[in-house]
């Protein structure tokens, strides 16, 4: 394919770029190793089975580079995207760069989050333990993002710290090829909640290739979510991979309301006894627009539990799909594992892929799995409407109670409410939430 | 208030209302009654405004206006309110947000400013200590897990909070345990006024021990066959609806 090797050429010539002589050797060495497998794997096609229904096409045709220089950020736009009043420790990436110069950070804060550089520099054997575990070794775009290997940022939180206020990782993009990787590394005992925020500036067309990994320690809980909200213009592939040791507990949410070609692939391994994993996602796809969720949660020890909803509301002529597996290897007994996707169309020309996957090798366990898809209920609409409700509102009504509960084990209510808001927007919803307290 | 003029109405093709004619006058009660599958749901539908009945001929006069021109909400906010036989359950919005939500776009429809929440709430309150409802009813979502007789009290907690000026009571007394009735009517008794009608749809005479109807008409075959005063719903009770379904086929004769 021509298209495959114009696309191949374009990324191996800006990668040789890289400027990185004083990182460690290991670091270097991951990355020319990543190139090599870059310019080895072809492009995915539909015949290729985790990539059947996607979209990805479309980066043969657009291709982009990384920015040049930081682009500065206005306050209005930083003020758009807070969550109501709540104190979080915000960092803001721009084009995948930490800008320090916009860091708010609380003194008494137990996280620390400090640039991929610093951390090459200063963790001892970094690409040894938290590098070379995570990525698939096989996956092109993984293999794209290390080739790039600098942006992004090293977090940790110590051993049995609680950090109630929230970090809030902002990345801004102005229209490049941005490539950031997060590690989060969650210490014993410790409890953190992590917001990763995907917007634009304006609505330039660009391409972002982020990966995450998070390492959860012993007994440690991480909240984890993800919102991508990017331009319409954008393509934007994400991946999440969470290690989990011996009783530890991830919740994770991502959120797709904009980006013209959204990927998010979410990764569990459940690799200790009585892990639990929660793993939540909301699509809400508009326009012409393609979001696909791909999520594994592999269950490798005892007693492990994993609950898993993903839902999509689809409109206009967009398309979604879902294609979740759960393994459950043979020493994994006494599992737990449920596995839901529902999806709301809200147009005829609207489509929705689901595709539930259950591989289980252990024979003591409890999995169960179900996906819908299917349109607003009449016998509803027309109840809200037989109490004056029009008919407007009452759509919006009813979507936003079809997608409200994915949200709810967001523990802050500020971030609840800003979910909340922007999906009602993106419906173009007469309906403002705003709850009565009783 | 309400005018029903030989209404007949289908749905797939099958013709369910054949040639109904009724008036309502505020204040009045009127208890519709007939055996299953006689058409008075069907009624109940099509005056609420459910699309999946077709009017073939006939008119429905409201106010003044031809309702049938009206969409559901439209009726809604022109005071129709239509108590479900079976009260739909709308997981993930609650209670109170339905109601505010509702009062609030029939509020506008009449150019009147939205209730705030201590207003909105301040009135919910005393409308639930009229029904001695149970506050926690609010927080749920609606009708999801009620019971019959919650599902059936929280319609006419909706009508008490809405005050329709034309209240269509479908099989409201149906399912539902004395007690449970009790309560209902009393409610219904409480809201009952010289400016507003109520009609009542039902299969059983019992409910009519609680409301006493200004009149009672018989639903046979898509048509209102025989009206009376109370005593029909009694003779009816007493009888059963062979000895109607006897005089009708002696006058077609």
């Amino acid at each position: 394919m021509a298209n495959d090797q114009l696309f191949k050429t374009h990324y191996t010539a800006l990668a040789a770029g890289i400027s990185g002589n004083s990182d460690p050797d290991a670091v270097k060495s991951l990355r020319k190793t990543a190139i090599k497998e870059f310019t080895e794997l072809s492009f995915p096609t539909k015949k290729d089975e985790p990539w059947k229904y996607s979209k990805v096409d479309g980066l043969l045709s657009s291709l982009f580079s990384p920015a040049e220089k930081m682009s500065a950020v206005s306050d209005s736009l930083l003020t758009s995207v807070q969550f109501g009043n709540l104190e979080t420790d915000l960092y803001v990436f721009v084009d995948g760069k930490l800008n320090p110069a916009l860091t708010q950070k609380s003194p008494e804060s137990s996280v620390s989050v400090i640039t991929l550089k610093e951390a090459f520099a200063s963790v001892p054997n970094f690409a040894e333990t938290f590098l070379s575990k995570s990525s698939d070794k096989s996956d092109l775009f993984a293999n794209l993002g290390s080739a790039f290997l600098q942006d992004g940022a090293f977090i940790s939180i110590p051993d049995r710290k609680i950090q109630t206020r929230p970090v809030h990782l902002l990345f801004i993009s102005t229209g490049n090829l941005v490539q950031p990787k997060l590690i989060i590394s969650a210490g014993k005992s410790s409890e953190s909640t992590f917001i990763e925020h995907f917007i634009s500036d304006g609505n330039p067309a660009g391409f972002t290739n982020v990966s995450t990994a998070l390492f959860l320690a012993e007994n440690a809980v991480v909240h984890h979510t993800k919102i991508t909200d990017e331009s319409d213009n954008g393509f934007h592939i994400g991946r999440i991979e969470a290690f989990q040791q011996t009783n530890s507990t991830w919740k994770s949410h991502v959120i797709t309301m904009g980006g013209g070609m959204v990927r998010n692939e979410v990764t569990a391994r459940l690799s200790g006894e009585g892990v639990n994993c929660l793993m939540n996602g909301l699509y809400l796809v508009t326009g012409t627009h393609h979001v696909e969720n791909i999520t594994l949660i592999d269950h490798q020890k005892p007693n492990g539990t994993s609950q898993e909803s993903y839902k999509g509301i689809l409109s206009d002529k967009s398309t979604g799909v879902f294609d979740g597996k759960i393994i459950v290897q043979k020493d994994a007994q006494k599992t737990y594992a449920n596995q839901s996707n529902r999806n709301l169309l809200l147009s005829d020309e609207a489509t929705a892929d689901s595709k539930p996957q259950l591989e289980i090798y252990a024979d003591d366990v409890k999995c169960f799995h179900g996906a819908t898809v299917g349109q607003l209920d009449e016998m509803q609409l027309f109840y809200l409407q037989s109490r004056g409700i029009g008919e407007p509102m009452a759509k919006a009504m009813l979507t936003h109670a079809f997608a409200v509960d994915v949200l709810n084990s967001i523990p802050q209510a500020e971030i609840r409410e800003y979910l909340d808001q922007q999906i009602l927007e993106r419906l173009h919803s007469p309906f403002h939430f705003e709850e009565t307290e009783v | 208030m309400l005018s029903i003029k030989n209404l007949h109405a289908s749905i797939g093709g099958n013709e369910i209302l054949k040639g109904i004619s009724l008036e309502v006058k505020a204040g009045e009660v009127h208890a519709i009654m007939g055996p299953n599958g006689s058409g008075k749901s069907t009624l109940s539908k099509v005056l609420a405004g459910r699309e999946e009945y077709e009017v073939t001929a006939g008119s429905v006069e409201y106010l003044g206006k031809n309702l049938l021109d009206f969409s559901p909400e439209d009726r809604a906010r022109e005071g129709i309110f239509l108590a479900f036989q079976y009260p739909v359950e709308i997981p993930g919005v609650t209670n109170i947000m339905f109601l505010r939500t509702a009062l609030n776009e029939i509020r506008k429809y009449h150019g009147k400013e939205p209730l705030e929440g201590p207003e909105f709430l301040k009135l919910v309150r005393e409308k639930t200590k009229i029904l001695d409802l149970d506050d926690s009813l609010l927080k749920r979502p609606v009708n999801e897990g009620f019971s019959g007789g919650e599902k059936k009290r929280n319609e006419i907690f909706q009508m008490a909070v809405l005050e329709p000026k034309l209240a269509i009571l479908d099989e409201t007394d149906s399912g539902l345990d004395i007690d449970a009735l009790r309560a209902v009517s009393d409610g219904i008794n409480k809201l009952k006024n010289k400016d507003n009608g109520i009609i009542m749809v039902t299969h059983y005479q019992r409910l009519l021990d609680y409301i006493v109807p200004d009149f009672v008409h018989v639903l046979l075959n898509g048509k209102i066959v025989k009206s009376g005063t109370r005593e029909l719903a009694l003779e009816l009770e007493e009888k059963g609806y062979d000895w109607i379904r006897e005089e009708q086929k002696e006058e077609v004769v």
